[in-house]
């Protein structure tokens, strides 16, 4: 095993940088079993670190890096190296030797989909926190077993749905839940088609990749290169399609704007949806979905492609967005991940003495993506629940989920939240979890 | 082999639009599927088979993956689709196609498909596929498939089987906080 370095408090405060943007980290932390000491340093070990993944590789305390593509280690080993010349990671392709090394104290995942619920359960079992990309699961079973996880092995467990880091969603969540467009009763998304694709031949795996590695838990197929990179999202095995993918930072925000992160009660969806059929790719690339919430008396759609609403007139739209209606006024919300813009209404109004606040992690600058990394840094510090918890992101991926075993089955279905079941609908109940390839498991 | 009967106008029709429609037809034929039933899965399985063009291929997958959901749900055309699946297992020379008939397989309730799934847990390349058939299969004779097949295992297979059997007791409340 090489030796990994070991950084300091003061100079992961003083010059700690990930690649891409410098991180802050936490303050300082308090040694118990299970947590880094007070003069420790925070040891990551980075697991999938393509797209997103690499995004969050901590140069300065980086112990491991895993993935199962060379090309990408090298890569990223090259750009570590760039920032930090004395890093020496240890390189991986099988991530259960990450989790057996006991000087790693978290991780993060940024693997396709299909791997979060396997390696997060896997990570909070030997005791590491977990930083994991959004979506949060592919089902529904697979998120309770996240947050079962978690909560049993006391990690904390982060997703990366950053629009609960993001002060634009916190504006129109303060302004809509202080009676700005009074009583809710619509939310509209619109957002962009999937990304079509051509036919993909199947080839022999290359040889910078681990192809059994990179299927995991998933069913086994041939190998094309329309897989990796990227292109797994427009799989309904390994993606779903931006239904499951920007639904779960949409539906986030959602959640986050109505104070809907614990509705319990019945959910009723359904989703119709057109695939390629030049193309492998067989996750819609064009969905309406309707989300019913009786109990609120809220009705949600999402349409792809929709029309999209300006925050101001003449203004170019957002890329992909929603707009709140209530019975007195309507409030656009642009994005909802790191990048979000809502109207000058909500941005410049102001919570009343008694009104309702909602909590944003403060920081010294306003990028949301790097507030809810250093959210999670504090929080493995206080042992506090992050602002994008597990559990907040399992909930609002459910929606997301409910919506493909929607399209699937190509009818509406009534789901009840606070039993995670479909009512009397054993067909769809079937759709709650999907069996693992062996020797994955939860 | 018995030869096929005429072929109904209707399936007809969708195989013409599967074939040679453009994308939009083509999406039209896939969620007319579930009508037709049980009687085009034959004739879909072989156009997949013997695609000419990719949009055959995906066009007879997802016309086939919704007629074998629906078929499923209404109880009605439950055995038929069992036993077009299981015909298409048999005939297939694709190792893929045998795959996704085994996948669709584990929709079922009933079990009707338990036998052939647990003949083929001796099969090198195809028993992964089918122990997730049985897992997912709420019968107690998928149960008692994995457990035969348990009892004559040994090493991570056994492993494997092991997981699925016990999957079957797991709650939600509990998945997650048990290590294998």
């Amino acid at each position: 095993m090489a030796t990994e370095k070991r950084v300091t408090r003061r100079q992961l405060l003083g010059g700690a940088a990930a690649v891409g943007i410098p991180y802050i980290i936490p303050s300082g932390v308090l040694a118990q079993n299970g947590r880094p000491g007070a003069n420790d340093r925070i040891v990551f070990g980075h697991i999938g670190i393509g797209g997103m993944g690499q995004s969050h590789v901590v140069a300065d305390s980086c112990a491991a890096l895993c993935d199962v593509d060379d090309n990408k280690i090298k890569s990223v080993l090259d750009n570590v190296k760039k920032r930090n010349p004395n890093a020496n990671p240890t390189i991986y392709k099988d991530f259960r030797q990450v989790l057996e090394r006991k000087d790693i104290d978290a991780v993060t995942i940024g693997t396709p989909d299909h791997w979060h619920a396997v390696m997060t359960v896997m990570a909070c079992q030997a005791g590491k926190d977990v930083y994991s990309e959004k979506p949060t699961m592919r089902t529904i079973e697979e998120g309770r077993a996240m947050v079962n996880a978690a909560r049993k092995y006391k990690r904390v467990v982060q997703i990366g749905i950053q629009g609960r880091s993001n002060s634009e969603v916190h504006k129109a969540a303060e302004y809509v839940r202080n009676g700005g467009i009074g009583k809710v009763n619509k939310v509209v998304f619109w957002h962009p088609m999937n990304f079509q694709g051509q036919w993909a031949p199947e080839i022999p795996v290359p040889s910078n990749l681990d192809w059994e590695m990179w299927l995991g838990p998933m069913r086994s197929r041939p190998y094309t290169p329309d897989y990796h990179p990227f292109n797994f999202r427009w799989y309904m095995d390994s993606g779903g399609g931006f239904i499951r993918d920007r639904g779960n930072h949409a539906l986030s925000s959602m959640n986050l704007v109505l104070d809907n992160d614990n509705y319990n009660g019945l959910i009723n969806v359904e989703a119709v949806g057109t695939v390629q059929t030049d193309s492998q790719r067989d996750a819609p690339y064009m969905m309406d979905v309707i989300w019913e919430f009786p109990k609120r008396d809220i009705t949600v759609t999402w349409s792809q492609p929709g029309v999209a609403k300006p925050v101001k007139a003449g203004e170019k739209p957002g890329e992909w967005g929603a707009t709140y209606y209530g019975d007195r006024d309507s409030l656009v919300l642009f994005g909802g991940d790191g990048g979000a813009t809502t109207e000058e209404k909500a941005r410049s109004f102001q919570v009343p003495s008694g009104g309702e606040r909602t909590h944003l992690h403060p920081t010294s600058h306003n990028d949301a993506t790097q507030r809810h990394r250093e959210n999670w840094f504090d929080c493995i510090k206080t042992r506090e629940r992050p602002a994008g918890d597990v559990e907040i992101g399992r909930r609002s991926c459910n929606l997301c989920i409910l919506a493909v075993i929607a399209y699937r089955l190509g009818r509406k279905v009534s789901f009840d939240a606070s039993k995670d079941q479909f009512v009397n609908d054993s067909e769809a109940n079937r759709l709650l979890s999907e069996p693992m390839r062996s020797p994955w498991r939860i | 082999m018995q030869p096929d009967s005429p072929l109904d106008p209707a399936v007809r029709d969708l195989l013409y639009q599967i074939k040679f429609g453009t994308n939009v037809q083509r999406n039209e034929a896939i969620d007319s599927a579930p009508i037709l039933g049980v009687k085009a899965i034959r004739h879909l399985s072989r156009l997949m088979a013997a695609w000419k063009t990719p949009g055959q291929f995906r066009g007879a997958h997802e016309a086939i993956k919704r007629i074998v959901l629906n078929g499923y749900r209404t109880g009605g055309e439950e055995s038929a689709v069992t036993a077009e699946l299981l015909k298409l297992i048999e005939s297939a020379q694709s190792e893929n196609l045998r795959r996704e008939a085994l996948y669709l397989l584990g929709f079922a309730s009933s079990a009707e498909s338990v036998p052939a799934l647990a003949a083929l847990l001796d099969d090198q390349v195809l028993r992964e596929d089918a122990r997730m058939a049985l897992e997912r299969n709420a019968s107690r004779e998928a149960e008692s498939a994995l457990r035969t097949a348990q009892r004559r295992s040994d090493g991570p297979w056994r492993s494997a089987l092991d997981y699925s059997v016990r999957r079957r007791r797991v709650s939600l409340k509990d998945v997650g906080t048990r290590r294998y």
